[in-house]
């Protein structure tokens, strides 16, 4: 039975000392996405919705 | 003067009173006068000699002889004639040296037997047509006169004719052409072909062509394998124009659609030592698309490279497009204004903005630069960039990279277009719903990539601290600087 722990791959040599986890806690993490998102989706809804109506209008101009 | 006059191969010297008078001769009579007009406009006093391919098989327009023009009482020649153009005086010793040829070779322009339109497939080069202080895309093609092989770089045009095609199919051409040149998932597709790609979706007859609809043009590309995306100047107001630059700087031509007429657009052209244009879209920000002053593109009813301009008065102006499409691989499931909408999210976000993590970008206003590009092409510059720190580098040598990325570089005014000071990364695979698609936020200061999401784990942002920055240059391979 392997009873290793998975290898801890490193994008750099040294990664432990050269790098540091950006949110020190695992609820500023969940905080700052939720923050980012409920800034962004109210505009992600418009995008969404201008879509919608962009595809709608194409359906009526014809190029000859 | 006519070398060769009655052979298959008659060569054209340009010179004297009525230099293209020899051209009409040689290339009569698929060759009206409204042809060789528009081969003049287009090139000018720049072609030297021609040399004239009779009894020239187009693929193109053999697809429309077969499926159309062949189905008729009085049927139209089923061969072309194909004009070959340098810019030096060649004979028929010289032709077969290519090394002596290559370079003069301007590009070809295939002669159709059809009216009112004659002008069929066509590359020339950009500098033939006098195209110079530019960004276009382009792709590459290889002509062989007579056994020696050329090889021409420029963007495939095809003028209407009329009965298969309209300015809606050869737009759609012109763009699928592009991309099957340049890149090999995409297949080669021939006119017929493509006014049949809309049978399903049309109500009447597929020919003689009315045109088509916009939606019908994206139903299209979509079947010959990409993901188009419609957008209409009504509905993305201040962004139309940029989203449009946006796109066509990722190297991805897009279909411009005016009150009744369409073109496609692959280039562009900036005023970095003006004042950008004023724009609304985002105060903070300077984005490179104020930079633009022009257009370039293919419309079918004229020649290639045809410049719209964003701010003068001519009667097709970029402010006319009423809609576009723009054909996306069909791996990029984020559009650029998603993509921008989280953009703004991050950089000026209060943890991981740029007030909050760089002293230097809050200097001065930053300038964006937003482009799609692949993770292959992202890397393959690295060394050549070295991405203003060696930390810098080595982590993006080592991250893993979806197949296609949005990047946006950060610069200042004074520092851009020659350098710039960071970027930030996101993954074009992933919709804009997922936190995941963070890949690198990159300041002078400070990188902050996602670990784990490039491992393939849950998402682990970790923050290097960066000793010391330089400027770097900006990514240069979707577009050719001329």
């Amino acid at each position: 039975m392997n009873t290793q722990e998975p290898r801890r791959l490193e994008l750099v040599p040294g990664q432990n000392q050269k790098a540091e986890p950006l949110f020190k806690t695992k609820e500023a993490y969940e905080k700052f996405w939720a923050d980012f998102y409920a800034q962004v989706m109210p505009i992600l809804d418009k995008q969404r919705e201008a879509h919608r109506r962009s595809e709608e209008a194409a359906m009526h101009h014809l190029v000859d | 003067m006519i070398a060769q006059e009655n052979g298959l191969l008659p060569i054209v010297t340009l010179g004297g009173v009525d230099p293209w008078n020899g051209v009409a001769q040689a290339a009569s009579p698929h060759l009206d006068q409204r042809g060789l007009n528009k081969i003049q406009g287009a090139l000018g006093n720049r072609a030297k000699s021609v040399v004239v391919e009779r009894h020239y098989i187009d693929k193109d327009y053999r697809d429309t002889f077969t499926n159309f023009h062949a189905k008729k009482f009085s049927t139209p020649d089923s061969r072309c004639i194909r004009l070959h153009f340098f810019g030096a005086p060649v004979n028929h010793e010289l032709i077969r040296d290519n090394t002596a040829v290559q370079p003069h070779f301007l590009g070809y322009v295939v002669v159709r037997p059809t009216r009112p339109n004659c002008i069929g497939r066509t590359l020339l080069a950009p500098m033939a047509c006098g195209v110079t202080d530019c960004y276009l895309s382009l792709c590459k093609e290889e002509v062989s006169i007579q056994g020696t092989v050329l090889t021409v770089e420029g963007f495939p045009f095809i003028s209407q004719d009329a009965d298969v095609t309209a300015c809606a199919q050869s737009a759609l051409w012109m763009l699928a052409r592009y991309f099957s040149n340049r890149y090999h998932v995409y297949p080669e597709i021939y006119p017929f072909r493509l006014t049949a790609l809309t049978k399903d979706y049309s109500i009447g007859r597929l020919v003689p062509t009315a045109g088509l609809y916009v939606w019908q043009m994206a139903e299209a590309l979509r079947q010959i394998g990409f993901s188009p995306v419609i957008y209409n100047r009504h509905e993305h107001g201040d962004t139309f124009e940029h989203l449009m630059y946006t796109y066509v700087e990722s190297g991805i031509p897009i279909l411009a659609a005016f009150d009744n007429h369409v073109v496609t657009l692959f280039g562009h052209r900036s005023a970095f030592s003006g004042q950008p244009a004023p724009q609304t879209m985002c105060g903070q920000f300077t984005f490179s698309s104020e930079f633009n002053c022009a257009f370039f593109g293919n419309d079918d009813n004229a020649v290639p490279y045809q410049t719209l301009s964003c701010h003068g008065s001519m009667a097709r102006n970029i402010d006319k497009v009423e809609r576009f499409i723009a054909a996306l691989p069909d791996r990029v499931f984020l559009r650029a204004e998603g993509f921008q909408a989280l953009l703004m999210q991050v950089l000026l976000g209060p943890d991981v903005g740029f007030q909050a993590l760089s002293p230097i970008i809050s200097r001065q206003k930053p300038v964006l630069r937003l482009f799609l590009t692949t993770g292959r092409s992202f890397k393959k510059r690295i060394a050549v960039r070295r991405m203003g720190n060696s930390l810098v580098a080595d982590v993006y040598r080592n991250l893993p990279l979806p197949h296609f990325i949005w990047v946006c570089e950060i610069s200042h005014a004074g520092l851009y277009p020659a350098k710039i000071m960071g970027e930030v990364i996101w993954d074009a695979t992933r919709n804009a719903h997922e936190r995941d698609g963070w890949i690198a936020v990159h300041y002078p200061e400070v990188l902050v990539v996602d670990e784990g999401a490039a491992l393939n784990e849950p998402q682990n942002l970790v923050k290097f601290s960066l000793a010391s920055a330089f400027g770097y240059p900006i990514f240069e391979n979707n577009l050719r600087n001329l």
